[in-house]
Formats: structure tokens, C-alpha cells, sequence
């Protein structure tokens, strides 16, 4: 088995009444990528915002490469900033920076926070730009950009910080549907490139192509997981069955598995 | 028929109405930077994950924004040296009320500021790892400033008009210098016309700052 690189056990998450997160694990390996899919509500957001902290889970542990990062109700991790650091995310709505350039935008974090001079910030970022074909847009702001590539921007805000796991939430459910496709391309670069990911996403047949895991989860656990080519044409779990029916309400796209 | 002006009379008075002036352009300046500062703190209070401080600091915003100054002061201007035995100067009395009244208006000013921006533009430079200064410095003022300052000038215009109010309590502000050469010379019309135009000439600069920073609020980059 591959090294772990991001661990969870045991995670609670209640919001209010309801637990959105009820004795959840995920073990994520060095280099995987791994598919979350599941109903609205399913508690795939919040978990995702658990991972790196931007949600404080009620208890569990949440493990970076071994290092105990959150443990039943309490931070171990001594600088969060430090661990979010290592933990990139990007988000379905976009939340670029609208005062901010492409560039500007790229190049924060690395230099606010040390990481990069902003030479080596700028050069980085230029790199990056040019791979999801938005060189010209360095000096835009987010306002005049299309909503695909306001994403494709996000992904290079995230990837300069060199993070060891991207969390990717619902990336492309916001965006008209012709757009989609540009941003789903650049994350099965990234993919390809070794990155571990967690992938939370709407798109089946993405689900399929780009992870070596796909999980289902319903209800705060997991209900199955496996190889996609599995998961999605021998569903063994009945809600499994269920939600894939009502995703794939086609023959054809069934036919595309 | 009719009134005889005599506006001579207020030149043999200039010294002290301009010294009424510069006290009235002092207790506003004290005000508004420690008034601000004070509201700037409430509001961080205010996100303290505490039911306590939360209750608090609404309790401090509600109270202080019911009463009207005027009360504040002649209330803190009794009740310091009566109950506690506080001797300070009518001058330092009226800058803590002053003060203490506008930091609960700048509180929820400097607050709804900070929620113009959509959290989300929080979170992800959290998720970037950067800390909550940087991300108030960098991502949050830069946005809600062209909001923010507009309306905090505003409150300031307010301020400076409310400091005629610490005349009641005798400090030597314009409006209280005003009384004095009043009852000295019985000029009130004169003397009031000329004060009148002298919070004129220090408010209209500020409201026309104010309405140019509101105008730039309106274009965004693109």
C-alpha cells in the first residue's frame, strides 16, 4: 500500500441537530486520487472544509503524512496557517479576489506568506498561466474573465503553494456547461502530474477518468468504494444504485461508462 | 424698523471664538481617532467565540447608540466626581462620552464593512494559508475601504456637530465661547450668524470628501 498521505478517522461534524459527518474515515494515498460522489447534502462539502480546518469537526482525528494535525475537538497542528499551507483547496464558487489581478491574485499567497520572493512568485505564475492558456489574462482583473477561466485562475492560485493534497470542491457546478470542460481538462493534468486529490464532483464520467478511487457517500459515511470502472457499472450498496439511477437517467450515458 | 448689524463687534471677539474653534476642532479629533480605535475593538470582541462577550458587546452598541449624547455627558459629568470621586476637566468628560458614543455607531459601521466582503474571499486565503491579519489587511480593507470610509467620515461630520452638545458642561468649544462674548456684548444674532458659518466652513469640506470617496465606490476595476 502507498504511503498515507492524508488520513481521517472517526470525524463528527454536527451542525446543529443534524450529524453531517457521523464516524467518517478516509485514508487517501501518496500520488491518489480519489472520487467523492453523493446526493446533495450528502455532507461531501463539509468534509472537505474538515480537512483543512476551515470547519472544526466535534471528534476524530485528521492526519497530514502522520502528523496528527486535529484530534477529538482539539487543534495539535501548532500553526494553522502552516497546515493550510500544505493543503490546497479550491472552491465551487470561485472566490477570486476582485481587487486583484490574475496575476495578483496567483502571487499572494506565496509572497504574503513567505514562500516565494516575488520574483520567483511572478515566474511561477507566469508558468502556471501559460499551462491553462491564460497567459494573456495575467493583468485582467477577475471581473472581466469568463467563469471557466476565473476557475482555471483559482487552480493556479492554489497549485504555486505547492500543496501536498488538493481538496477540490465541486469545481466545475457553478459554470455554464460549455465551460466545463477546460476546467476539467486542466485538473486531469494536474492529476496526471502525481498530485494527491480529493476530488468532490457532480461529473460521472470526470469521476471515472481521472480517479483511481471513487467513493460514495451518503449521509455522513461512506456507503462503497472502488475501482471507478466498478463502482459505476456493478454498484453493490442499494443507495449506491439509487443515486447513480438518478445521475445516469440515460441508457446513453449509461452507455458511455 | 428692522435689526442693525453690527458684525464689527465680532472682530473684538475673534481671539476667543477662535479659540472656541480650535477646542471644537480638538475634542471632534480626539473623538474620532479614539472613538474609532474603541469601535474597531468592539467589533473584534464581537468575534470572540464567547456568549459572553457576544452579549456584551451587543448590550454596549444597543445602550450606547439609544442614548442621547446630551444625557451621556451631563450624566458622566455628575456621576464621575459625585459617585467615584473622579475629578477630570469638562474637556476630558466630554471627549470620553464623545468617544464612548461614537465607538458603539463605528462598531456596527466598521462591521457591516467587514461583511460587504463575501466570506468566501475569507476562506480562500485562509485555505492558501494565510493568517487572519493578512487576510484583514490584505484581502478584506483593500475591498470595504471604498465602502467604509465614506460612511465613517459621515460619522465624524455627526461627531463634529454633536461637540457643540459639551457647551452644557462648560467647555470652552465654539459654541461655548460663543455664549460668553454673548453675555458679554448682547449680539446673539452677530455672534451666532458668524459660529454658524464657522461650522459650515469645517463641515462642508468633509461632507464634499465624503461624497467624492461615494462616487468612487460605484466603478469597479476591469
Amino acid at each position: 500500500m502507498k504511503p498515507r498521505q492524508l488520513e481521517a478517522s472517526g470525524v463528527v461534524k454536527v451542525f446543529g441537530e443534524r450529524r453531517v459527518l457521523d464516524d467518517l474515515n478516509l485514508t487517501v494515498g501518496e500520488g491518489e486520487v480519489v472520487a467523492i460522489i453523493g446526493p446533495s447534502g450528502a455532507g461531501k462539502t463539509t468534509l472537505l472544509r474538515c480537512l483543512n480546518l476551515l470547519e472544526i469537526p466535534e471528534a476524530g482525528v485528521i492526519r497530514l503524512r502522520g502528523q496528527t494535525l486535529y484530534q477529538d475537538g482539539r487543534i495539535i497542528a501548532k500553526r494553522l496557517p502552516d497546515v493550510r499551507k500544505r493543503i490546497g483547496m479550491v472552491f465551487q464558487h470561485l472566490h477570486l479576489w476582485p481587487h486583484k489581478t490574475v496575476l495578483g491574485n496567483i502571487i499572494e499567497a506565496p509572497t504574503v506568506t513567505g514562500k516565494l520572493s516575488r520574483a520567483e512568485a511572478t515566474e511561477r505564475a507566469r508558468a502556471l498561466l501559460a499551462e491553462v492558456r491564460l497567459l494573456d489574462k495575467t493583468g485582467s482583473y477577475p471581473a472581466s474573465l469568463s467563469g471557466g477561466e476565473q476557475q482555471r485562475v483559482a487552480i493556479c492560485r492554489t497549485l504555486i503553494m505547492e500543496p501536498e493534497v488538493i481538496l477540490l470542491d465541486e469545481i466545475t457546478s457553478a459554470l455554464d456547461p460549455e465551460l466545463v470542460g477546460d476546467v476539467l481538462e486542466v485538473i486531469a493534468g494536474v492529476a496526471e502530474r502525481g498530485h494527491t486529490m480529493v476530488v468532490v464532483t457532480h461529473e460521472i464520467v470526470f469521476a471515472r477518468d481521472v480517479a483511481d478511487r471513487i467513493l460514495f457517500l451518503d449521509r455522513g459515511q461512506f456507503v462503497e468504494e472502488g475501482p471507478p470502472e466498478r463502482i459505476l457499472t456493478e454498484p453493490r450498496h442499494p443507495r449506491t444504485r439509487e443515486f447513480l439511477a438518478r445521475v445516469l437517467y440515460s441508457k446513453q450515458m449509461r452507455a458511455h461508462l | 424698523m428692522g435689526y442693525h448689524w453690527d458684525f464689527a463687534i465680532v472682530f473684538r471677539f475673534a481671539p476667543a471664538l477662535l479659540h472656541g474653534t480650535v477646542l471644537t476642532l480638538e475634542l471632534t479629533a480626539i473623538t474620532i481617532v479614539f472613538g474609532t480605535l474603541l469601535g474597531a475593538l468592539v467589533e473584534v470582541l464581537r468575534r470572540v467565540p464567547s456568549r459572553l462577550a457576544s452579549f456584551v458587546v451587543a448590550l454596549y452598541i444597543e445602550v450606547f447608540r439609544a442614548l442621547p449624547l446630551l444625557v451621556l455627558l451631563v450624566w458622566l459629568y455628575y456621576l464621575l466626581p459625585l459617585a467615584w470621586g473622579i475629578r477630570i476637566s469638562s474637556f476630558l468628560t466630554a471627549a470620553i462620552a464623545m468617544t464612548v458614543n461614537l465607538s458603539a455607531f463605528a462598531a456596527v459601521t466598521i462591521r457591516s464593512g467587514l461583511e460587504a466582503v463575501p466570506r468566501g474571499q475569507n476562506e480562500a486565503a485562509l485555505a492558501l494559508g494565510m493568517n487572519p491579519s493578512q487576510v484583514l489587511f490584505r484581502i478584506v480593507l483593500p475591498q470595504t475601504a471604498r465602502v467604509l470610509l465614506p460612511n465613517l467620515l459621515g460619522l465624524y461630520i455627526t461627531m463634529l456637530k454633536l461637540s457643540s452638545l459639551a457647551s452644557v458642561i462648560a467647555v470652552y468649544e465654539l459654541l461655548h465661547s460663543a455664549n460668553t462674548v454673548i453675555s458679554q456684548v448682547y449680539r446673539p444674532l452677530e455672534i451666532y450668524t458668524v459660529i454658524a458659518l464657522i461650522y459650515l466652513i469645517l463641515v462642508l469640506p468633509m461632507s464634499y470628501l465624503s461624497k467624492r470617496l461615494e462616487s468612487r465606490v460605484q466603478p469597479r476595476p476591469a
